[in-house]
């Protein structure tokens, strides 16, 4: 009898699965003494602009390829995570901002200025690719922006005069005087890292994030709260849109050379992986998640096929054991029953006349 | 011009079986499942590797169809049942990661290079009024349309009301006496062998590999998105539809472009009506 009835409650509880892959609302941190905040800031920027002094460049590329990804991540799990719409149009915009940015500082754009350039430019793509989340929801609107996605990656293909086509495209490097090309992109990703970073926290945790929050919760229904739910899912695409372009001009400086098949299905797996397997809805999560990828990426690199089997494997476990992702980690550690024995933690006072 | 509709039609026959496959298994079991065209691709090779020792070809085709139905349902059983009623991204995210490793594990057994499944009938041609038609066209089309007939009049029948039951409420059909668990394994045995077979019909035909199997999903994904996920007729057109388009976009535009000119098509029906082009018509089954 017992088992039956929580089978049927799991059951009943189905129509809010998503629900809770995506966590429940995020309460912001708990505010911490400036001064201590301050300081962790100050460590964290200087630990990673110092970073280009101390190591070899095999680990430079890791890094700088991990802090790309997690710009990119961040981007997605925007409108993933944070706003709860699976638009699968990640890659594509990611491309754009890649190929756009080097076609244009190949014709005499500076090189900064095709960074906002690419990220208006996706933003305004993204948000025609979310148009369809007007009528559509779910899963509907996945295959509608995977399409779109498609569309954009075969544009890139078919339109050979100025991408080159299938062949690929070699990227013009820049760099800044006196230091390597691959240190200046380093530099210039850890600061777009710490200046998107440091907005996103800024606006997730505050008014806007709580209104995709509750736009994610109540849908149409905010309109009652005097809130556009349209206009709120419209920015969610547009905004993830031009954070994934600004990476992925960064991403090209990375390669040094670019070509279609890179931007498909297999770049739109990882980005899911990295999001999910982080923890969704977060803002340490693609930061976890895209080291997570990179770290894979690297270990398995000479063994091919493995590779995509621990790609896999990966995003499997994430959604069965661990659903919050690795950012939940060190929580369902402290709440596991073994160690709650070991450290001989108690059951709160009163919980279990509260429970009867 | 005939003769890329025929083509059309047939590719859009693998589209539809493969999107009946995705929607039996969607209908019954409630899991969207990505990994319909790795299942369908090993069960193919398993065939073609059994063809390769010297097997009858029908004893080889069998075979293939009972490895769709294994593969399925010990997927179902050892992975998915264990998060039923989680809801369906879970689940998608579930069968994407499984897909990936799928494709990684076969392109280790069986190496990159494309396969055939030879028929008795390959490479032989039908001639009516001039027109060459080759009869493994002609042997898809009418598989594709016996197989979507089946399936159809197995969901009038008492095992089809019982996982109309379970897909419109798994409580409720539980406590009235359904065996949700056998009917969740029937549906992707069923679906397992319609994956097979729909690959098998495209290795027969034309080359199949790894890299074919990701591309066939997003078609059948996209068929059954045509029928909104439930209505098996309108998944069955809708693929036959998205062949033919995709067919005369490669005539009549380039090859390269077919691809996103499906999708778009797609797009546009999805705009017009969001939840499958048959919803209105009084087509669903459930």
């Amino acid at each position: 009898m017992s088992e039956l009835s929580t089978r049927l409650e799991v059951e009943l509880a189905d129509e809010r699965g998503i629900e809770r892959t995506l966590g429940t609302p995020r309460a912001a941190p708990p505010r911490r003494p400036l001064l201590l905040k301050a300081a962790a800031l100050v460590l964290l920027i200087v630990a990673l602009f110092a970073l280009p002094f101390v190591v070899n460049s095999y680990l430079l590329f890791v890094a700088n390829l991990t802090l790309v990804y997690a710009i990119a991540t961040l981007g997605f799990d925007i409108l993933v995570g944070w706003s709860g719409q699976i638009g699968l149009a990640h890659a594509a915009l990611f491309a754009i901002g890649a190929y756009g940015s080097t076609i244009a500082y190949a014709h005499g754009v500076p090189f900064l200025l095709t960074l906002p350039l690419v990220g208006i430019g996706a933003a305004l793509v993204a948000v025609l690719i979310g148009f369809p989340a007007i009528r559509l929801t779910g899963f509907f609107l996945a295959i509608a922006t995977l399409a779109f996605g498609f569309v954009i990656v075969e544009g890139l293909t078919a339109a050979d005069g100025l991408t080159g086509g299938g062949a690929g495209l070699s990227v013009q490097i820049w760099r800044l005087p006196g230091i390597t090309g691959s240190a200046s992109t380093y530099f210039l990703t850890a600061a777009v890292a710490v200046v998107t970073f440091f907005l996103a926290r800024r606006a997730l945790y505050g008014r806007f994030g709580r209104t995709l929050q509750t736009v994610r919760h109540l849908g149409p229904l905010v309109g009652s709260l005097g809130v556009s739910a349209l206009r709120y899912r419209l920015v969610a695409f547009g905004v993830s849109g031009a954070i994934a372009a600004i990476a992925g001009a960064l991403y090209a400086q990375l390669q040094t050379f670019i070509f279609p098949a890179m931007f498909d299905f297999n770049l739109l797996v990882p980005f899911l992986v990295m999001v999910f397997v982080g923890g969704a809805g977060s803002l340490l999560g693609p930061v976890l998640g895209a080291a997570f990828a990179v770290v894979l990426v690297e270990i398995f690199q000479d063994f091919g096929d493995y590779q995509a089997i621990a790609y896999g494997l990966a995003l499997m476990l994430a959604i069965t054991v661990l659903r919050g992702g690795l950012v939940s980690l060190g929580k369902e550690v402290r709440d596991s029953r073994l160690i709650g024995r070991l450290t001989g933690r108690r059951a709160e006072k009163g919980a279990v006349q509260r429970a009867q | 011009m005939l003769q890329s509709i025929l083509s059309g039609l047939e590719a859009g026959s693998w589209f539809s079986l493969l999107g009946l496959a995705i929607v039996v298994v969607m209908k019954a079991a409630d899991v969207p499942n990505f990994a319909m065209a790795e299942i369908g691709l090993f069960a193919t090779y398993i065939g073609t590797t059994l063809a390769g020792v010297g097997a009858n070809f029908w004893l080889a085709a069998l075979a293939t169809v009972a490895a769709g139905i294994v593969a399925a349902v010990v997927i179902d059983v050892t992975l998915m049942r264990r998060l039923a009623g989680h809801g369906h991204f879970p689940l998608l995210l579930m069968t994407i990661g499984l897909s990936l490793a799928l494709n990684a594990l076969i392109g280790r057994i069986w190496g990159q290079t494309a396969r055939r499944f030879e028929a008795p009938w390959s490479g032989k041609f039908l001639t009516i009024g001039g027109v060459d038609i080759a009869w493994a066209q002609i042997v898809t089309i009418v598989l594709g349309a016996v197989a979507a007939i089946a399936i159809t009049a197995f969901f009038r029948s008492s095992m089809g009301a019982q996982m109309r039951a379970v897909a419109e409420d798994r409580a409720t059909a539980r406590l009235v006496g359904v065996r949700v668990g056998r009917v969740s394994g029937m549906a992707w045995g069923i679906g397992g062998a319609i994956a097979a077979l729909a690959v098998m019909l495209q290795a027969q035909s034309t080359l199949v590999s790894t890299h074919s199997a990701s591309s066939l999903i997003v078609y059948g994904f996209v068929a059954a998105t045509m029928g909104g996920f439930v209505s098996l007729i309108g998944t069955f057109f809708g693929g036959l539809a998205l062949g033919v388009i995709q067919s005369l976009a490669g005539l009549y535009i380039s090859t390269s472009i077919e691809f996103a000119v499906a999708l778009l098509a797609v797009v546009l029906v999805l705009l017009a009506r969001p939840s499958g082009f048959t919803t209105g018509l009084r087509l669903r089954d459930v």
